[in-house]
């Protein structure tokens, strides 16, 4: 049933494309700078973060910018559609009550909007990345392999929480407070190296999942070697994720009108 | 096959959360409890064994008390809730306009959610820019067509829901009771469109309490309490087993308020020597006049029963009434030959079913709101 309406919300993109575009242009509409405010919170983060944190703990400027653009962009696409997942249900209960019962299209409609923000800060990305060093050009290409497979996942996480989120208002408010504790979890301001394998900052970092989707873009491009483990935890997140997605949308998809 | 809609022993329970209720003697105590106590799920049933069947042509006014499971049932219909027990089944495609948010984006143009709610509803890009200026038009909005959704009223957006959801021809029509509560010359076009548009062929189930709308638009009742179907078949004998209920308080446990609203206004007040008779029309959501209605004025008060009440054909034929006794008058005797300024300016009519009547004031009208005036300016 999730793949039925995956597949015909992917057919029939008009409505949660065009209503997320509505959502991005309508937010800067009033504002004098307009779009352009896109690009804001990118260059403070890339640029502002990298620089403070690379001085700080004494490493190559060049090359930790690019560290912190490509964690920084990744992170907040993930984080943004597990946090807007959990409120997409109830705040389109108007058209699912109206009998718009295809959920798949809420959940889309958000990932869109996240991809759509981090396309948008590419230019900040690729001025960071030509600027270091330690790129290598054939993790390049093998991101055109890896960043499918995130958005794939990010999907799943996206319909899972949208679930949680309409049944148990809570998890929308968990979310909420995890965006800043999982960033400063997560190694984008910092180097995964920093925190050894038996330490306790190295096993929380191994228990994330965000983590382990973000090495496995990252880490290529930046030269550095993908551990396997990241492969297994990424391979198993991709198949059990689904998995239980599917399970989880086909038993309980029906009843999140009665929970709105 | 023509188009249908049939339920079959449809019944629906759906989990309530619920606040537990606790003996609170402080107001920190009473604090800690609502910020503690998670709250309680309880299972409802809301509809409870319901069978019918709608045939082509067949338009349908559901009535039923506040609560009584009207809007939950064309829920139900639609297809967003799914049966506990029983099943929906129906041939034709369907529209329903059930909330009154709609779904619209607040901060995007009038334009802009005609193209957005056209897309949720499934039509292609292509037909929906052609649909654009008559939707405009119909919802008398063409002015509007570039401010910002929020800049409208809500009878506007009604008005803009209404004319986007039936701008392409649906078998099906299921439509909620604020549809009516419209100004009468776009009422006057909507009924237009849902029975012109019936060709013969389509279903509308309309749940309204506007009887003038319902008598225009539907051949057909269902009455629902509690979630049943209590009755079902010719909208004449509907609407009288709706009052029959409505007259009676609802059983216990059940939603519902006491006092129900009034609908009506006083629309003649003339003095005649020293009597002054203040005349007017009062009915209920059911279209019942109330028992008693009570006259405040400086001067005193007075109360008029409803076995008291006169004939208001006008009133009658223009609400879709059944009876048309629902006419009041009341006459002060004054002492003098002071006319209304005895009154002190305040003319205020409450009706209820009690003798306290309290619902209203109702609003004055016409020739009697001029008198007042007139008087409170002298």
């Amino acid at each position: 049933m999730l793949f039925e309406h995956l597949y015909e919300s992917l057919k029939n993109p008009t409505f949660w494309t065009y209503s997320g575009w509505l959502d991005i242009i309508t937010k800067y509409r009033r504002s004098r700078l307009g779009i352009l405010w896109i690009m804001v919170p990118p260059i403070f983060y890339v640029w502002g973060l990298g620089t403070y944190f690379a001085s700080l703990q004494r490493v190559d400027v060049g090359n930790f910018v690019a560290h912190v653009g490509l964690g920084f962009l990744l992170f907040r696409m993930l984080m943004t559609v597990i946090n807007d997942s959990t409120g997409t249900l109830s705040s389109h209960q108007a058209f699912i009550l109206d009998g718009h019962t295809r959920l798949t299209d809420f959940v889309l409609l958000v990932s869109a909007k996240a991809v759509f923000y981090f396309i948008v800060a590419m230019p900040v990305l690729i001025i960071a990345l030509v600027m270091a060093k330690g790129v290598n050009p054939s993790g390049l290409w093998l991101s055109l392999l890896t960043f499918p497979i995130l958005l794939i996942n990010m999907l799943w996480m996206s319909v899972m929480f949208a679930l949680l989120g309409a049944r148990y208002s809570d998890v929308q408010e968990l979310m909420g407070s995890l965006f800043i504790f999982g960033f400063v979890l997560t190694p984008i301001i910092w180097y995964g190296s920093m925190a050894p394998p038996g330490s306790l900052q190295g096993v929380l970092m191994k228990l994330n999942p965000l983590y382990h989707l973000i090495e496995m873009v990252r880490a290529p491009i930046l030269g550095e070697p993908v551990s396997r483990s990241t492969w297994i935890a990424v391979a198993g997140l991709t198949v059990v994720g689904w998995m239980l997605t599917s399970i989880v949308y086909r038993r309980y998809a029906r009843f999140v009108p009665i929970w709105l | 096959m023509s188009a249908f809609i049939q339920a079959e022993n449809l019944s629906l329970r759906v989990p309530l959360f619920v606040q537990n209720e606790r003996q609170t003697t402080s107001w920190g105590k009473l604090l800690i409890s609502a910020l503690l106590d998670p709250p309680r799920r309880e299972f409802r049933l809301l509809l409870n064994d319901i069978s019918f069947r709608v045939e082509e042509g067949e338009r349908v006014a559901i009535l039923g008390r506040n609560g009584a499971g009207k809007s939950t049932l064309l829920r139900a219909l639609n297809g967003v809730y799914t049966p506990t027990t029983g099943s929906v089944s129906s041939k034709g495609t369907c529209q329903s306009l059930l909330n009154t948010s709609l779904g619209f984006n607040n901060e995007a143009t009038v334009k802009e959610n005609i193209f957005l709610r056209a897309n949720a509803m499934g039509l292609p890009p292509a037909m929906v820019g052609g649909m654009i200026k008559p939707i405009l038009t119909f919802a008398g909005l063409s002015a509007k067509a570039n401010h910002r959704l929020k800049t409208l009223s809500s009878g506007q957006r009604m008005r803009l829901g209404f004319a986007i959801s039936t701008e392409v021809q649906h078998d099906i029509m299921l439509l909620d009771e604020w549809v009516g509560t419209g100004d009468s010359e776009f009422l006057t076009r909507a009924k237009e469109r849902m029975v012109n548009r019936m060709g013969g062929s389509k279903i509308v189930m309309l749940a309204s309490h506007n009887f003038s709308l319902l008598r225009s638009v539907c051949n057909k009742g269902m009455v629902l309490e509690q979630g049943r179907v209590i009755f079902y078949g010719d909208l004449i004998e509907a609407i009288s087993a709706y009052q029959e209920i409505a007259s009676t308080p609802p059983a216990e446990g059940a939603e519902g308020s006491v006092e129900q609203p009034l609908l009506g206004c006083v629309d003649h007040v003339s003095i005649n020597g020293t009597a002054v008779s203040i005349k007017g029309w009062a009915v209920n959501e059911a279209g019942l006049p109330p028992k008693f209605v009570r006259l405040v004025t400086a001067y005193g008060e007075m109360r008029v029963k409803a076995s008291d009440f006169h004939s208001r054909p006008d009133v009658a034929a223009a609400m879709g009434l059944l009876g048309d006794k629902c006419g009041f008058e009341c006459v002060i005797e004054l002492s003098s030959e002071q006319g209304l300024d005895a009154l002190g300016g305040i003319i205020e009519v409450y009706g209820g079913d009690t003798p306290s009547a309290n619902v209203g004031p109702l609003p004055l009208q016409g020739t009697a709101r001029n008198l007042v005036e007139r008087a409170l300016n002298r």
